[in-house]
């Protein structure tokens, strides 16, 4: 009885083999995905899929770059289904490019495919392509292994740290794009000769593109999104002008809301660093007023950001929330937030500690 | 403290996220989840303890023991086929939930059909094992689980982009009065062992009851881990619009240095585990409560009773199938809805049954 059944078995796994599965030299695995507006229909889908070969080595990475033209990124897709000839894997893509012309109306219609389609990744990198997705994808930098891998590596911060690129997710974008008092925003990223360019910041309402950081500006962003340090801060405050390297960063913040006067935001910051490049400070002098200076430089500039974001109403960190999880009023502080939100005034405090002048003094 | 007791415990609690509860609840986010979870945590508690006690008087017997005993059989039979249906349906759901959510995150082109005979075959054969070999297999795969299930979700909680303001937003929804219908199901966090209490090794007690602190505790640990943490991850509004919560949450952890880099492959790794482990002891449980309620009168050779076992379990099988092939997902989740509020009501009737029968015959002593 048992052999039977045993043999019953493997019968079946007979049967079973020869469905669905399919062998990965029969698959394309695409690792980015580019949406343009379409000049003739509203999407022009670009995917870059991977060639695999059998040396890996910089500069030597092969891809193939497929786009059409659809009225919905499915459509397009089907039709690019039809130009290759193997089997699209979407599940691998790494990195998400919107064109610029399709982040300036109804950005949460173009997300719909990407939550609700099976198979793509919650953690893929969101960004938005300057002019264009299809310019960005086309790009291939030398030093890459793997196609499209560099863009991967710089979102990631696996390979470079850089303190101007922020970083987006796909889970992360769709939560901004839906909850009250969070707003969502993307890194930009623009062709350079023949690099990339990714040091400025797109800050959305729910549906455009309304605000684009500078890179100072998206730099002290991004310090204040993450809570990461590890960036410079240029401090010009006559007589004195040096280079703060932030290494420990810390702040909270509060929303005051006082009976009678104006609500204000209370931003408290403590920040250590080490003074990277200068000629005019000197170790033996007092460093309050080193300290003084830099103080005055960060809350300059992070009050001037925090002015102009709420100068277009966005707010991408998330006061709004912070704002309604503090109260308990149920569903009417949403209605207060967005009377408040205008008037708001900012009191920004930034305490900084100078750990040293560097090597030299 | 009996660790297969434990054991069968915290697969009822784990197995959550699979059979919709999150989902439930996070739906009623803004009208009464946090009451109705706190109501839950007592009505449940209260009767799984007072069901463990009601055991434990009667000196390590497990449920079938005790109502063949002490339960008078025109009461018996219909209460064991009752408990053999739900738990069956709880498996059976289980079982299909997990065929199409593995499909999709694994390979989307499948036929769901051949998930389906796999996760059947490997349930039905683990439900025909010895109750000892089950339970022993519980012991060491929840031992495996339950870290990394705790690593996933410290890895969501510790992630920068986790906004604790999302959650504390649901402070301003403690004080609405919740539905019955919620209460109902969260309570299957605290009493969902209660039907797989026919395992002699789970039925073992040693002095006192002092582990039964342990259901309110690790029941809300539980829902609390399951409930708040897609609360951080996707906020308060996009929360709701994901069918199935977890996966999605899961697959918002990004392991950078691990070696697999997104989280939801070790969900899913995790989930299987558990699921198949739930479907298999609900399975054994269900066959063995039919067979105590509708053979009972009759006295078969062990070899005959294996040989029903088996029918049993085939039939089982073949309707779990058809259920599989025919469910689209609007209609599991109102199925599973359904489940909850049957589980509900026949556990409380069954522990009524029981406790009162013990109490008598203590007095009658």
């Amino acid at each position: 009885m048992k052999k039977l059944m045993i043999i019953m078995l493997f019968l079946l796994l007979i049967n079973i083999s020869g469905c669905g599965f399919k062998d990965i030299d029969k698959r394309f695995l695409v690792v980015a995905i580019g949406v343009d507006k379409g000049e003739v229909k509203k999407y022009n889908v670009t995917l870059k899929l991977i060639i695999p070969t059998a040396l890996v080595s910089p500069g030597q990475s092969k891809y193939q770059l497929i786009h059409y033209e659809g009225d919905s990124i499915s459509e397009a897709i089907e039709y690019l289904r039809s130009e290759i000839d193997k089997q699209l894997d979407l599940g691998h893509a790494k990195i998400t490019i919107i064109g610029e012309a399709l982040a300036q109306d109804q950005i949460s219609n173009h997300f719909d495919w990407f939550i609700r389609r099976r198979g793509i990744q919650r953690i893929e990198y969101v960004a938005l392509g300057q002019p264009s997705a299809k310019d960005i994808l086309s790009l291939s930098q030398q030093s890459e292994r793997l196609a499209g891998n560099s863009l991967i590596l710089s979102f990631g911060h696996e390979g470079t740290e850089s303190s101007f690129i922020v970083t987006e997710y796909l889970y992360d974008f769709y939560e901004r794009l839906l909850e009250k008092g969070k707003d969502p925003f993307m890194p930009v990223i623009r062709v350079r000769g023949d690099t990339y360019e990714i040091n400025k910041a797109a800050l959305f309402d729910k549906e455009q593109v309304k605000l684009m950081l500078d890179p100072n500006d998206t730099r002290m962003f991004k310090a204040l999104l993450m809570k990461k340090s590890n960036f410079e801060v240029r401090v010009k405050e006559d007589p004195l002008e040096y280079t703060l390297s932030v290494q420990h960063l810390r702040y909270h913040f509060k929303i005051v809301t006082p009976s009678n006067g104006d609500p204000y935001l209370q931003l408290d910051m403590k920040v250590k660093g080490i003074a990277e490049e200068s000629d005019t400070i000197q170790f033996h002098e007092s460093w309050n007023e080193i300290e003084r200076a830099a103080e005055q430089s960060l809350e300059r500039s992070i009050k001037q950001l925090l002015e102009k974001m709420s100068a277009q109403q966005l707010d991408p960190l998330g006061f709004g929330l912070r704002y309604m999880a503090t109260r308990h009023d149920g569903e009417k502080e949403w209605e207060d937030w967005q009377s408040i939100y205008p008037k708001l005034q900012f009191r920004v405090n930034v305490k900084v500690t100078l750990e040293g002048t560097g090597e030299i003094n | 403290m009996n660790h297969y007791r434990l054991g069968l415990i915290g697969i009822a609690m784990l197995i959550t996220p699979i059979v919709y509860l999150p989902r439930f609840f996070i739906e009623a986010r803004f009208t009464g989840a946090i009451p109705a979870i706190i109501l839950a945590a007592m009505t449940g508690s209260l009767i799984s303890i007072w069901f463990l006690h009601s055991m434990k008087q009667s000196r390590g017997l497990t449920v079938l023991e005790v109502i063949k005993k002490q339960v008078p059989s025109y009461l018996g039979w219909p209460l064991h086929v009752c408990m053999s249906i739900t738990g069956y349906v709880g498996g059976a759901l289980v079982l299909i939930t997990m065929s199409s959510v593995t499909m999709r995150f694994i390979n989307p082109t499948m036929d769901i059909h051949v998930l389906l005979l796999c996760f059947l075959l490997a349930g039905g054969w683990s439900a025909l094992r010895s109750s000892r070999a089950l339970m022993f297999g519980m012991e060491y795969w929840i031992l495996l689980c339950v870290p990394l299930l705790f690593f996933l979700w410290f890895k969501s909680v510790s992630n920068t982009m986790f906004d604790w303001d999302a959650v504390l937003m649901l402070t301003d929804y403690v004080k609405i009065t919740p539905s019955w219908q919620l209460i109902f199901v969260g309570s299957f966090i605290f009493t969902g062992f209660i039907s797989f209490y026919v395992f002699k090794e789970a039925a073992k007690w040693q002095a006192s009851i002092h582990e039964a602190w342990m259901i309110p505790l690790a029941g809300v640990i539980v829902f609390c881990g399951f409930f708040f943490i897609p609360f951080g991850v996707h906020g308060t509004q996009a929360v709701e619009h994901y069918n199935y919560i977890w996966m999605n949450t899961a697959d918002s952890i990004q392991l950078k240095h691990g070696m697999i880099e997104r989280g939801v492959f070790i969900y899913l790794a995790v989930y299987m585990i558990i699921s198949l482990l739930f479907i298999s002891i609900s399975w054994y449980s269900a066959a063995a409560w039919l067979m105590n309620g509708v053979l009972a009168s009759a006295a078969y050779s062990p070899k005959k009773t294996r040989r029903i076992q088996q029918l049993v379990v085939v039939v089982m099988t073949v309707v779990a199938f058809a259920g599989g092939h025919y469910m689209n997902e609007q209609q599991l989740f109102l199925f599973t809805k359904y489940w909850f509020f049957a589980r509900f009501i026949v556990d409380v009737i069954l522990v009524w049954i029981v406790g009162s029968a013990v109490k008598r015959s203590k007095l009658s002593l």
